[in-house]
């Protein structure tokens, strides 16, 4: 599953060309750093296996003398969160109803007016992004009472549209920050070239812009899907009853204060909601490609 | 502008597109921003508890918020706990980015691990973590069974300490993100240049923080932000792990906006206390900003 | 074509009268009982709502915060549910004095509230003597559990009456390696803690406490209790603060502590580990013979077209919620007490009939969160925590910080 680049690699980044010890370090180095990231999930993914005899009786670090997947079963089809006991699958299509249009809108918004304001200069485009910056850094949940009332007066309130919306206003600040400091980055003769040959706004933003801006749209889908994903406060007030997403199915399984607590459950739960970003992140290796910066200006 | 002369004829309508194209962020800005900033600095100066309400009273929630421990030491706290976790994250992100752009087998796997805790909601990692750092139950008491009676680690539960591990299952949240931002930046890096560094004879560390390193500046001041923006923001971990204990030791600004916002019911108290933050935010920031402007100018001319 | 479409139309209408109607008893709630025996719970009593003609939507949440903050932001946004858990009326006051909580008078009158609910849990219904919400469920907040496998370690059968046995088989359970107590270490069990032992020094300071009356800290109870609390500290093992009660309990469980205090759901822990609250874990009721400190959940009801009148499914909700019928149906699967006091009591277990038993000999007081407002009570708990945490603080300093912190609310 490598990302193996597209474009021949002799003209990149360094590469010996065997393997030899300084080959072997790396590798080791990235085990050893691979491995201590993944110690807590070890522990999320035993006692996930265990029962909850097991899991009261036992170190937190053992594998299960007689690992189960009923917990995995339990999480994903019966156990319960609220009147029903159904699991986490209810809200999993209404999760992904939201996720597609709150990722895709902020990130084109974002690379468009990133684009704008990196190579086109629009007058005041500083101060816009200077007034989303300073906005970004209130923690959102202030703005909740003021947003319920706005919202809902614009009818966007209580459904996909409003969720939506929620979902684009607060990743607004960061899609810009991504896109305009990547665009920053790359050569300015690129942009004048297109021009003096003529280019358009949206022709150069189509032809050179977007097809060098993959490795920093991957990083701000990986963002956007996390944040939507993981969401649970914004679905649960804007998106309406029946558009719940699975996060609030999550919360009512992992966050009971007074009831027993099911950790198993809890750790299988968590760990199937994040399958969906963990795939996003996986496959997003394909676009993780370099050199193309490099390519166009040669070619 | 002055070197856009030779296209001069078409300004008017390309300025024009570039304007039309802002729009969407104008209104997110004035209408989702500038209005409930507003709306929430109104708000402090009222006596408002559970709901939104018109009794003023002056500067009174300023006065408490200021008279309080807990904030004060909220704020103390962001300011070791975000320098440390900002560093640590740029740090380790940087390594991982590097070591992964040296064209290895299975860099996928790899950046899909770095990357996951990221992905994974806090309030059951932290919970993990939790257990790993609590002594009757994690590290210390499966080392103590090993056969080794004195070992101790109980961080977690040391007021001079537990800020540390806060900042270490932060640093392990946060840091694939600052790598992937890191590694975005190494990929938009020209081949060439490691061509020509060879030439000259340097070595991959070499190269890679006197040639890369000024390179990946854009990178780096989106990580500083996205980073900064977690230390504000960050609640769900000092929940799932500490609940800002023990004591007042880990607790941060947002739980403290957090508690007086749902549980504790009072909105003029937290309403306060974001405009505090907000404020200082911007004495903070205002001069970043300034720089990054004047570096951003360098670059084009 | 036409008659088809028709005939479809007429369907269409007929079936949209048909939901006008149902909708009229339809009643979507906003609750946050959602582990398994919680869920059994509300579907019993969504079972007693149905059968009483109504129509049960439910709306889960889970954790009181997330609760609360979906009722509030779906009360701004104009579009209310038509009834919400609290876990006590004091949390809506602001609404309830606003008009945007329907007044339960008539229900309380029809029902007879006050004949057949203690008056400790009817107080925390109250707002400016009118009734805002209904009282769902009956918690004793003060139990202590001992671990019977720690006790026969030092050769005792019985659990301690009084501090001062407790104190006296704490040290033996030190000599024995056994942690005398594990104490729970979230700011609201520090203080259900200390209102556990203020109860017990003197349930008038207790109430005093509550309504945040400043000179309560003048009451040598005050002092007696923090310097028991103090005591306390030095018994529990490091590994307290920050952890949740369920992991005290499993201590307790385990034989590896002996004590700890906590309310009667911790019932519901034990029984999912297999065992018999009143068995391998022993319930009492507080100590000194004090007065059991009871506290309980409530439903409220949003002013739905402006008018604080109760729709008829929210009265059909309310005057379910309220009977017999449904009150021993939904304890009795949630493992808490059913709020009246003529409602059979062969159904409850070991340490639910002993709390009754207890209240009759002792009597009951109101306890956190039903008297206390959340800022107060978060303030008190900080206190407390912080306390716990700085060995170097006396009972007379936690005193004079407990006594500036009722300060700021007066």
């Amino acid at each position: 599953m490598s990302s193996r680049p597209l474009f021949p690699a002799h003209a990149e980044g360094p590469r010996p060309a065997r393997l030899n010890l300084g080959r072997l370090a790396l590798y080791l180095c990235l085990i050893a750093a691979a491995a201590a990231f993944l110690f807590p999930l070890w522990v999320m993914v035993t006692t996930s296996l265990k029962d909850m005899e097991a899991v009261r009786s036992g170190s937190i670090f053992g594998w299960p003398a007689q690992p189960s997947l009923e917990a995995w079963k339990s999480a994903w089809t019966s156990a319960c969160t609220g009147l029903t006991c159904e699991g986490l699958r209810g809200g999993f299509v209404n999760s992904l109803l939201i996720l597609v249009p709150s990722v895709a809108l902020p990130v084109a918004l974002g690379a468009v007016t990133g684009y704008a304001l990196s190579f086109w200069r629009p007058r005041g485009g500083k101060l816009l992004f200077g007034g989303l910056l300073i906005g970004l850094f209130i923690p959102y949940q202030v703005f909740i009472y003021p947003l319920v009332r706005i919202l809902s007066s614009v009818g966007l309130y209580g459904n996909i549209g409003g969720i939506v919306a929620v979902h684009t206003i607060f990743a607004m600040p960061i899609m810009l920050l991504l896109f305009r400091n990547y665009y920053a980055s790359l050569p300015m003769d690129l942009f004048k070239a297109a021009r003096i040959d003529g280019g358009g706004f949206w022709t150069i933003f189509r032809r050179v812009v977007l097809p060098m801006s993959a490795p920093i749209i991957v990083v701000a889908v990986i963002l956007q899907v996390t944040g939507v994903w993981n969401d649970f406060l914004f679905g649960l007030i804007f998106a309406g009853s029946d558009n719940l997403p699975m996060t609030v199915q999550l919360n009512n399984i992992v966050n009971s204060a007074r009831g027993a607590q099911e950790y198993n459950v809890q750790m299988a739960a968590t760990i199937l909601t994040a399958l969906v970003p963990l795939i996003v992140y996986f496959f997003s290796g394909r676009w993780f490609v370099r050199g193309i910066a490099a390519g166009a200006v040669k070619g | 502008m002055a070197q856009d002369g030779s296209i001069s004829m078409r300004r008017p309508l390309k300025l024009l597109q570039g304007q039309t194209a802002l729009l969407p962020g104008w209104l997110i800005l004035i209408v989702a921003y500038i209005g409930t900033i507003l709306w929430t600095a109104r708000i402090s100066f009222t006596a408002s508890r559970s709901i939104p309400v018109d009794t003023f009273v002056g500067f009174d929630q300023y006065a408490r918020l200021f008279r309080s421990n807990r904030w004060v030491q909220s704020v103390e706290n962001m300011l070791l706990y975000g320098s440390l976790f900002i560093l640590g994250c740029l740090i380790i992100g940087f390594l991982l980015a590097v070591l992964l752009d040296q064209k290895v087998k299975g860099e996928s796997v790899f950046r899909t691990i770095f990357l996951y805790p990221y992905a994974v909601s806090f309030v059951v990692t932290g919970l993990v973590w939790q257990w790993v750092l609590n002594p009757s139950l994690g590290l210390q008491k499966a080392v103590r069974d090993l056969g080794f009676e004195n070992f101790t680690f109980d961080w977690l539960v040391d007021r001079d300490r537990a800020i540390y591990v806060l900042t270490g299952a932060a640093v392990w949240q946060a840091s694939g993100l600052v790598m992937a931002l890191m590694l975005a930046g190494l990929r938009g890096v020209d081949g060439d240049l490691w061509k020509a560094a060879r030439v000259d004879g340097a070595s991959a560390p070499r190269y890679y923080l006197r040639v890369v390193l000024p390179l990946l500046k854009p990178s780096i001041f989106s990580s500083v932000v996205l980073l900064g923006v977690a230390v504000i923001k960050s609640y769900d971990l000092v929940v799932a792990m500490t609940s800002g204990g023990p004591g007042n030791a880990t607790e941060l600004p947002a739980k403290f906006i957090m508690d007086y916002l749902f549980g504790r019911q009072n909105l003029g108290l937290a309403t306060a206390a974001s405009v505090v933050l907000l404020v200082t935010v911007i004495a903070v920031l205002a001069p970043l900003a300034y720089v990054q402007s004047q570096r951003a100018r360098r670059i084009r001319t | 074509m036409k008659r088809v479409t028709f005939s479809a139309l007429l369907t269409t209408s007929v079936l949209a009268v048909a939901t006008t109607t149902a909708r009229a008893q339809e009643a979507d709630v906003i609750h946050w009982w959602t582990s398994a025996s919680e869920s059994k719970a509300v579907a019993a009593l969504a079972e007693k709502f149905e059968a009483a003609g109504g129509t049960w939507s439910d709306a889960a949440v889970a954790g009181t915060d997330a609760a609360r903050t979906a009722v509030s932001t779906r009360i701004q946004a104009g579009d209310p549910p038509a009834a919400f858990v609290a876990s006590a009326v004091l949390e809506y006051q602001d609404m309830a004095r606003t008009g945007q909580i329907a007044n339960l008078d008539a229900v309380a009158a029809e029902m007879d509230w006050e004949n057949t609910i203690p008056a400790s849990l009817l107080d925390a219904v109250k707002v400016d003597g009118h009734y805002w919400g209904a009282p769902v469920n009956m918690s004793v907040n003060n139990f202590l559990w001992t671990s019977r496998k720690a006790l026969e370690a030092i050769g005792e059968t019985e659990p301690p009456k009084t501090w001062d046995e407790l104190f006296e088989m704490s040290d033996r359970l030190k000599e024995v390696g056994i942690i005398p107590y594990a104490h729970p270490g979230k700011w609201y069990w520090d203080l259900n803690t200390f209102g556990f032992i203020l109860a017990s020094q003197s349930p008038e300071a207790f109430s005093r406490f509550h309504s945040l009356d400043p000179e309560v800290f003048d009451d040598p109870a005050v002092l007696q209790a923090a310097e028991i609390y103090a005591k306390l500290r030095d018994y529990s093992d490091s590994g307290a603060p920050g952890r949740e009660w369920n992991l005290s309990n499993q201590m307790v469980m385990n034989g590896e502590a002996a004590f700890y205090l906590m309310g009667d759901w911790a019932k519901g822990e034990i029984t999912a580990a297999g065992m018999t609250p009143g068995e391998e874990v022993i319930c009492t009721v507080s100590l000194d013979d004090a007065p059991a400190a009871i506290s309980g959940d409530a439903m409220l009801f949003p002013s739905l077209d402006g008018s604080t009148e109760p729709s008829p499914a929210q009265l059909l909700l309310a005057e379910t919620l309220t009977s017999v019928d449904a009150q021993v149906a939904f304890n009795t699967l949630k493992g808490s007490m059913p709020v009246r006091t003529d409602a059979p009591t062969d159904n409850l277990d070991a340490c639910s009939r002993l709390a009754l038993e207890h209240e009759k000999a002792h009597g009951s007081v109101s306890a956190y969160p039903a008297l206390l407002s959340g800022d107060a009570a978060g303030s008190f708990g900080d206190v407390l925590g912080n306390f716990w945490v700085d060995s170097g603080a006396t009972a007379e300093d936690l005193v004079y910080e407990l006594q500036d912190t009722a300060s700021l609310f007066n």
